[in-house]
Parts: structure tokens; sequence; C-alpha cells
């Protein structure tokens, strides 16, 4: 029996040897495979995957362009691999693995810090003389599409931090919707609408908009990154805890719905009942959250954008504006020129970003955008949020801030302020060490 | 006389019990039923279970679903990945389990507990290797991945289910087969198989709901809208920064889950014996 036992494990270890191996083998077949693809002739029939995910409006406008694209070049086939957002990082991920993802695939901005490091996945664009990147905003395309000097990925439309109001119930309650607040007026606002009645509150909010708001303090006090590059912090203490006071008080006073109950709608803040039911009047979230929103309201409801919250005597706004999501060309494909080319259709063209409309957000081509304002597919709102989010950018976020262990540690202490578990004072404290030790561990990594 | 009247009334008492414990386990189903008639404001609005407005053409727009593809052909899709997947995987494990539960061979011991080891792979490990190996098969984008997996017999927990309830039945049926003139295959179809009913049952009940609602790996094999099966179907729309008609989505779930209702109502007698039965002796 004993002999048995020993037998199965080295079988086993047999079976995962042979596994692995079978893995790395795998490589180096495909890659020839995709070479002889490249030399494909322009006019033969050529078929291009494309997959993204999104909801009902997205696919339906996605798929108009793609038969549009049918006039453009009549050789090209685009086969549509289209899906809710469940579940479709890990199929990315394992397409990748496998090198049999989409000629073009839609990203999300979190993704790519880790794919890029990873392996040489994507075409850089710039290498391809069918891609005219010249519409885009250059700023904006370094920041979040170029990768180790290569441009990975494009933008596929631009997502502003702003307020989001609902002007209806924001007058009857005789707030401002017009105000430009500072955390000051905020707070006071706040206080008094929860004191006129204890089921109203000013905010709608879920534990990542608090850690927004906590950096974006941090960022207009200093002036600076909160993390910085060389994995030092960008701010003292004193920086810590008077941003953490504000959020204590602000809490305390009721200027946000208690965390306990506004954290089950954690990512979905759209499907808060307090929301729906219009006893919350101002939700600072990003500018492409404006549909689901919007949805949930009865008809008629006015709802519009506001800059975000500004302190008086910033250094820097700190209002984020990032990509909804990127397009890249996988770097497998059997036909990089003509993905090329689809997509340079599909961000430039007019034609294409007038069916497309707002599905992505703002275009970030400024005369893709002008057609689709000219279309009417555009909300005002939206775009209000994202040129005025445009005109008061603040920092771009370094690699080391966006990391999601560093993230993890500002959620875990504004949880624990927000739930008067700690004061200002230790929250500070605790924040520092807490991120002192990460980054020292994160820096012997690299 | 008074004994019985006190047995009565305990039993009344069990019955309210027991009525009232069914009612909050399948509150979520009418829950979901009524909330496809229900508008967006509503479903998250309230906790009440009847709509304040009615919506009507939830399960019409639902089934007529995104883009290009509607529900009827997901419905088709669906089974034409289950059906296969069932009877493959009934027919494989039978045969496996026969054989472990009956024969003497070399190497058996050493055989079953590569195959109860497989039990206790998490999925996640497996599912990058089983991937590349399906790609360089070429079956990504098709049924394959599913059926051939369970044409040779891979679920091992069908298999242990199946070699459980083999053993509870005696060997002395085997023999007196033999003596009749029986070889080795038709002991199984003749005698076995017709014992084994409530077991093959548990065994195709379970395999047809867990391909049915099986979201993981099918977003993972399967690339084309057109191939979607229904588990698929119903998130194709759901995005966080997109209206989602919840009204619709909720619908078609009601729709999607009669097939498995209706299987599970239609052989509740076989199933509830097959797990009752398994793993007990003699």
């Amino acid at each position: 029996m004993k002999r048995n036992k020993w037998g199965a494990m080295g079988l086993a270890s047999l079976l995962l040897a042979s596994l692995l191996g079978g893995c790395s083998s795998g490589k180096s077949a495909s890659n020839t495979s995709t070479n002889a693809g490249n030399a494909a002739n322009a006019e033969e029939k050529v078929t291009l995957r494309f997959s993204w995910w999104g909801g009902e409006d997205r696919h339906a406008a996605t798929l108009a362009a793609i038969e549009a694209y049918k006039q453009v070049a009549p050789n090209v086939t685009i086969e549509a691999e289209y899906q809710g957002f469940d579940g479709y990082e890990q199929k990315i991920k394992t397409q990748l693995a496998g090198k049999t993802s989409a000629d073009i695939m839609q990203l999300d901005l979190p993704w790519l810090q880790e794919l890029t490091k990873k392996g040489d996945f994507f075409v850089d664009l710039n290498t391809q003389p069918e891609f005219d990147a010249s519409g885009f905003d250059q700023g904006f395309l370094d920041n979040y599409g170029m990768y180790d000097g290569k441009l990975a990925a494009v933008p596929t439309g631009v997502n502003a931090y702003c307020l989001i109001i609902n002007k209806s119930l924001a007058d009857k309650l005789n707030v401002d919707s017009a105000a430009q607040w500072t955390w000051d007026s905020l707070l006071e606002a706040g206080k008094q609408l929860h004191a006129q009645d204890s089921s109203k509150y000013l905010l709608l909010t879920d534990h990542a908009a608090l850690r927004q708001d906590m950096v974006t303090m941090l960022k207009q006090r200093t002036g600076k990154q909160w993390v910085q590059e060389d994995y030092t912090l960008g701010f003292t203490k004193e920086d810590a805890a008077a941003s953490f006071d504000w959020l204590y008080q602000a809490m305390q006073a009721g200027v946000y719905q208690p965390l306990g109950e506004s954290d089950l709608f954690f990512g979905k803040i759209d499907q808060n009942p307090k929301w729906i039911n219009q006893e919350i009047p101002i939700a600072p979230s990003m500018s492409s959250i404006l549909p689901s929103l919007k949805t949930v309201l009865p008809e008629g409801t006015e709802v519009i954008t506001a800059l975000p919250v500004i302190a008086k005597d910033a250094k820097d706004s700190g209002v984020l504006v990032r990509p909804s999501q990127l397009f890249a060309v996988s770097n497998d494909s059997a036909h990089k020129t003509e993905a090329v080319k689809f997509l340079s259709w599909f961000m430039n063209d007019p034609g294409a970003a007038a069916l497309l409309g707002d599905v992505r957000s703002v275009p970030p081509v400024k005369a893709s955008q002008e057609a689709a304002v000219t279309a009417g597919k555009i909300d005002a709102a939206i775009t209000n949020a994202v040129e005025l989010g445009l005109s008061h950018a603040g920092l771009v976020d370094n690699a080391v801030a966006n990391n999601s262990e560093v993230q993890k540690i500002m959620d875990d202490i504004v949880q624990k302020v927000s739930y008067g578990k700690s004061n200002a004072e230790q929250a500070a404290d605790e924040l520092i060490a807490s991120l002192t030790s990460k980054l020292k561990d994160l820096q012997d990594r690299e | 006389m008074r004994e019985l009247q006190h047995d009565s009334k305990n039993s009344w008492l069990n019955y309210i019990f027991l009525i009232v414990l069914g009612l909050v386990m399948v509150y979520p189903l009418i829950w979901l039923f009524t909330s496809s008639f229900k508008t967006n404001a509503d479903i998250f609005g309230s906790s009440r279970l009847l709509p304040t407005t009615y919506v009507w053409d939830a399960y019409k727009l639902g089934w007529q679903g995104t883009g290009q593809y509607g529900f009827e052909d997901f419905f088709i899709n669906t089974l034409k990945l289950v059906i296969p997947t069932v009877i493959f995987t009934i027919v494989s494990s039978v045969l496996v389990a026969y054989g472990f539960a009956r024969f003497n061979f070399p190497l058996k011991t050493l055989l079953f507990s590569v195959m109860i080891a497989t039990l206790m792979l998490p999925n996640a490990s497996v599912m990058i290797p089983r991937y590349i190996l399906f790609n360089k098969l070429g079956w990504l984008d098709t049924y394959l991945p599913f059926i051939i997996p369970a044409a040779f017999a891979t679920s091992a927990f069908f298999i242990y289910l199946m070699i459980q309830f083999i053993r509870g039945l005696p060997r002395d049926l085997d023999e007196a087969a033999t003596i009749d003139g029986c070889n080795s295959f038709t002991v199984l179809t003749r005698v076995l198989l017709p014992l084994c009913k409530p077991a093959i049952f548990s065994v195709g009940i379970f395999q047809f709901m867990w391909t049915w609602n099986d979201f993981f790996n099918s977003i993972i094999y399967i690339s084309s809208v057109s191939k979607f099966t229904i588990s698929l179907g119903l998130r194709l729309s759901l995005d966080a920064s997109s209206a989602v008609s919840w009204n619709q989505v909720l619908a078609m779930s009601v729709v999607s889950i009669v097939p498995c209702v209706l299987l599970f109502f239609f052989c509740q007698k076989y199933f509830v014996e097959g797990i009752s039965t398994t793993g007990l002796k003699g």
C-alpha cells in the first residue's frame, strides 16, 4: 500500500512535468506561423477578430461601425467577439498566454502595466505607418499608451473624475448645483442637509471613491504624487492627518451615507437605493458612470456634471483624467497591417465617430468628438465633465501609486477612519508606517 | 385518543414550519420572477415583491437579445453543447466505474489514486495548460473541449459516485448472470445497468445542470458570439458603465432555469434515490 502511494506521487509529478514541457514548447511553434502570415497580400480576403466588453448600446453601435467598415475595405471581414465585463479579463489573459487573442482587443488601463511587463503582446503603433495618431492629445497618449517607449495601446475615450449631480433633486433640497466646491463648503453643505433631514446625505460613495478623495486631497495639499516614482512618500504626517480629519468629520456629520450601508454597492453605486429613491443628490465619480446613474432615475430627471472638489489653496487640481479603456493590436495577429488600418479608421473617421457616439465615453480624437457631438450622440453632461477635466487636469498617477497593494493600504485605513475605528492621528501614523514598509518591499522586488 | 390529538397537532406544527422554510428557500426564485416585470428603479429602489409599474415586454425584448444573436440561438447552442456532454459522461463514467468496482488489474490502486487526485486539483491550476492543449488540437471556439473530455471519463466525481453505487450491488448477481451465460460486458448491460438507474440519473442531472450553468469554462473556450451558450448570453450586456435593462436579464434568467427545473421534476424520483443510496453497503 505504502509503495503504491509513492508510485502515485511519482506518476503525478511525471504528468506535471509533461504538462509544463508542453507549455514551453508551444511558444516557438506558433511564432513561426504568424511570421508567414504577415506577408499577406492587401487585396486578399482577410478576417480580423475584434473583441470588446460592454453593454447593449456599445454592442449595437460597435456592430454598426463594423458594418460600415465593409464599405471602406470590402476585402476585410471583421468578426466581433463581444461580451459583458464578467470573465473578460480572465479570457483576455488566457488568450494572450495561449497566443489566440483577437487581432484588435479592448483592454482596461490597470491590466496594461502588468501585461506589458510580462511579454511583448502588443504591436508598437508608432512603428505602423498606417496608424494616424495625429488627432490624439500627445500628452494623453504618452501618459497612458506608452510602455517602455512603445505605443502599445491607444485610449478609446476620455474619462474624467467629476461630480454627477441630480439637479432636479439638488434644487429641491436647496443644494447649489452650480457651486465650485471646496472641501470646507462641501462639509458645511453636507452637514446642513443631513441635519435638516436625517434620511438625506449629500454624497454617494463607496470606499474606492473615498480613497480617491483622500489621494486627491493629498495631491492638492502637496502638489506632488502621494507616492513618488522613487518609492518615497510625497506627503508628510500633517498632510495625511488633515485629510483624514476631514474624512472623519464628514462621516460623523453625515455628509456621506455611513460606509456600512453604501459599501454594499461597492463598484455599482448606481444600484444604491438612496440614489435611486432620490435621497442623495451628488455622486463624485468617473464621467463614464453617468449613463448607468441616469437610467435608474425617473424619466425627466435632470442630471448634470461639475468639476470635482478643489481646495482653495490647491497646489495641484488633483483632477483625474484617464482613458475609459484602451485598444491594442495583437503582436500575434496574422494581419497586423489590416488590423492597424481598421483601428485607425475606427478612431479617426468622422462617420465611425457619428455611429459610435459616447459608447466608449468621449472620443479622444478632437475631430471624432466634434463629429459625434454634431450627430447628437454624446450626452452634453458627459462632454462638459470631460472638457472641465481636461482643462483642469491634475497630476497623472504614476505606476507605483496605481499598484494594487499600495491602494489596498489606503483602502484599509480609509475604512478604519470611516467606521470611526481610528482617529486622524492614528490613521496618519498607520498610513505612513504601512506604506513605508510596503514600498520598501516593492522596491526590493524590482 | 389524547395521544392521537397530540400527534396531529405536532404534525401541523411540522407542516407550518416546513412551509415557512420552503417559502424562504423559494423566495429568491419568486423575486426573480416578479422582478422580471419591474423597472430598473423598482428592482433596486424598493424591497417590495410586486412591481409598482408593470413592464410586459421584458420577455419579448430579452428573447431578441442584443446585436446579432438572440436567445433562440443561445438555447440551441446550449443544447448542442449539453446533450452530447451528458450522454458521453454517463457512458464513459459507467464503463470506467464498472472496471474499478468489479475487476482486478495491474496498478489498480495506483490508477484509482491518480483518478481521485484529479478530483483534488483546483480548476485554476489546470486552466492554462488545458487551454494550450486544446488550442494545439485546434478545438478552441468549438464545443469539443467539453464533449471530448466527457467521452473519456474525466470527471472523477461521477466515476467515484458510480463506483460506490456499483460496489453496493451484491456480486452474487454477477455470478448468477455469468452462470446463465453472460460475459463480462453483458453482465454490465443486462444486470447492473438496470439496477444502477438511480445513480445514472444522478450523474445525468448533475452534469446537465453544471454544464448548463457553467460560465467560466464557456467564456474561456468560446469566443464567437454565434456560439455563445445561455450563461454567456445572459451576461452579454452587463457592464458597469452602461445602462442595463435588468428586467430583460432577469426574464431570460427565468427562461433559462426552466429546463433545469423541468428535468429535475421529471427525474426527481430517481435522483433522490440516487444520492441517498450511493455509498450504502449491502
